[in-house]
């Protein structure tokens, strides 16, 4: 094939595409808008995260982000957070907690059910970080037969 | 010098086969070191409703296989890396390689809509692979053509661009980022607001980005030695998103823009957690491979004593 005509066929694909990725500022993979970190936090300085976890029989809870790999604790927030904002975002989390407790069943203690709870620390630069906010956001058990 | 003559000195200039060659070596080598531990076929037994469909996904309706159909996928993906960083059939790998890429990291980055920045050059630097004679020399390919007795004929009009163009798509990555801030948040209210001090904090919190910081008290104690350091590492950082396409075309910007964000993006793995590895082992298309090898050959040669 003729240098120009590879050297312009991609110049198109990843420059171009790029370019339309930017002038639309919309994300579609591989074209980004690279917008990470862009957003200001209107909470102003607080974390959050949505963090899975099962229950045991005996009521302990058991963080489930090993049951989850290979995603990480961001992706298992960011997914959470996205069938959240789903118009239906109830039937989603639903869905999302179902699919988790069946993953995640067989592990040892065996579960009866999965909770997400929203944690919120409010950022102090200080060595000892105060206790986080937790609040229940969801839960899931299966109807026994 | 006319507008047609600058865009073919600027794209076409003459380059050394082996600084395009050493570049592909160092580059796929990398991905394939980088990728081999990663295990991208579990993707496949996910809980679906953590699956949010790229576009790539959504329109083309990709199938979302299973980990054990993903197995052999990911090990022909990550072969083909291999054959590229040796040169052994290098387009055809380069080709492989990028439309694994795009499946298998595509997929990743479903999990949710593209979570991982740092994969992206994966799939476009193997696509400018796949167009370019980077193994004409120093490769698998270059050895058996000289034992066939058929030589690669060498073009050095055919080395430059490749590289340019990579040199370019960095420059529009970290150019884009930077005008994303201007957007979504204004200028300089990005750099004024409380973002990278969040950045800095939260990693002594939870995790940042999808690791977990190799030092995540360093974030708050650097805060701590100033309340302005959060405000100046985020002026620093996206004025060097912001100028670094100047480094395409000043060779002074380019000492200084390239190593302040290599320094960055050294600085956010440590103390916030992203690990941009791909994008930073990108940077060695910059790298005048040749004119190192030849400074250092200089200087081991013996000097001829009178």
């Amino acid at each position: 094939m003729p240098r120009a005509l590879r050297f312009y066929a991609l110049l198109a694909v990843v420059v171009g595409g790029e370019i339309v990725s930017m002038a639309v500022d919309r994300s579609s993979w591989p074209y980004s808008t690279f917008a990470m970190f862009s957003y200001t936090a209107p909470e102003g300085r607080t974390l959050q995260r949505f963090v899975p976890v099962g229950v045991a029989k005996d009521g302990s809870e058991i963080p489930l982000e090993p049951c989850l790999r290979p995603l990480t604790p961001l992706q298992i927030h960011q997914g959470i957070a996205a069938a959240l904002q789903r118009s239906d975002g109830d039937l989603a989390l639903r869905g999302l907690l179902r699919e988790t407790f069946d993953h995640c069943a067989g592990t040892d203690p065996p579960l009866v059910g999965v909770k997400i709870h929203e944690v919120t620390w409010q950022l102090d630069a200080d060595l000892e970080p105060p206790p986080p906010k937790r609040i229940e956001v969801a839960s899931y058990a299966p109807v026994s037969p | 010098m006319k507008l047609g003559a600058r865009w073919n000195r600027f794209w076409f200039a003459p380059a050394p086969a082996e600084d395009l060659a050493v570049t592909r070596f160092v580059f796929a080598a990398g991905v394939f070191l980088y990728y081999l531990p990663a295990g991208l076929h579990r993707y496949g037994d996910v809980p679906r409703g953590f699956f949010q469909p790229s576009g790539l996904f959504q329109y083309l309706g990709l199938p979302i296989l299973d980990g054990a159909s993903l197995a052999p996928i990911e090990a022909i993906w990550l072969l083909s890396w291999l054959a590229l960083a040796l040169g052994f059939r290098a387009r055809s790998a380069a080709v492989v390689a990028c439309v694994g890429s795009l499946y298998l990291l595509g997929l990743k980055n479903s999990f949710p809509r593209m979570s991982f920045h740092s994969d992206i050059p994966t799939v476009f630097l193997s696509a400018i692979l796949a167009g370019a004679r980077s193994a004409d020399v120093l490769s698998v390919d270059a050895w058996i053509a000289r034992r066939c007795g058929r030589p690669i004929p060498l073009e050095p009009e055919e080395y430059g661009w490749p590289r340019q163009l990579a040199r370019v798509f960095l420059a529009w990555m970290f150019f884009a980022a930077g005008v994303a801030k201007i957007r979504h948040s204004g200028f300089p209210e990005w750099i004024l607001s409380d973002v990278t001090w969040i950045s800095l904090v939260g990693s002594n919190y939870a995790s940042m980005g999808h690791g977990r910081a190799p030092f995540p008290m360093l974030g708050a104690a650097l805060v701590r030695s100033s309340e302005a350091f959060a405000t100046g590492l985020a002026a620093m950082t996206q004025f060097t998103e912001l100028l670094y396409p100047l480094a395409l075309v000043s060779h002074a910007a380019r000492w200084i823009l390239i190593p302040a964000m290599l320094a960055l993006l050294g600085g956010i793995w440590l103390t916030m957690g992203p690990f941009f590895f791909v994008t930073v082992l990108a940077h060695a298309f910059w790298v005048p491979w040749s004119a190192i090898a030849a400074r250092v050959t200089a200087r081991r040669a013996p000097v001829a004593i009178a």
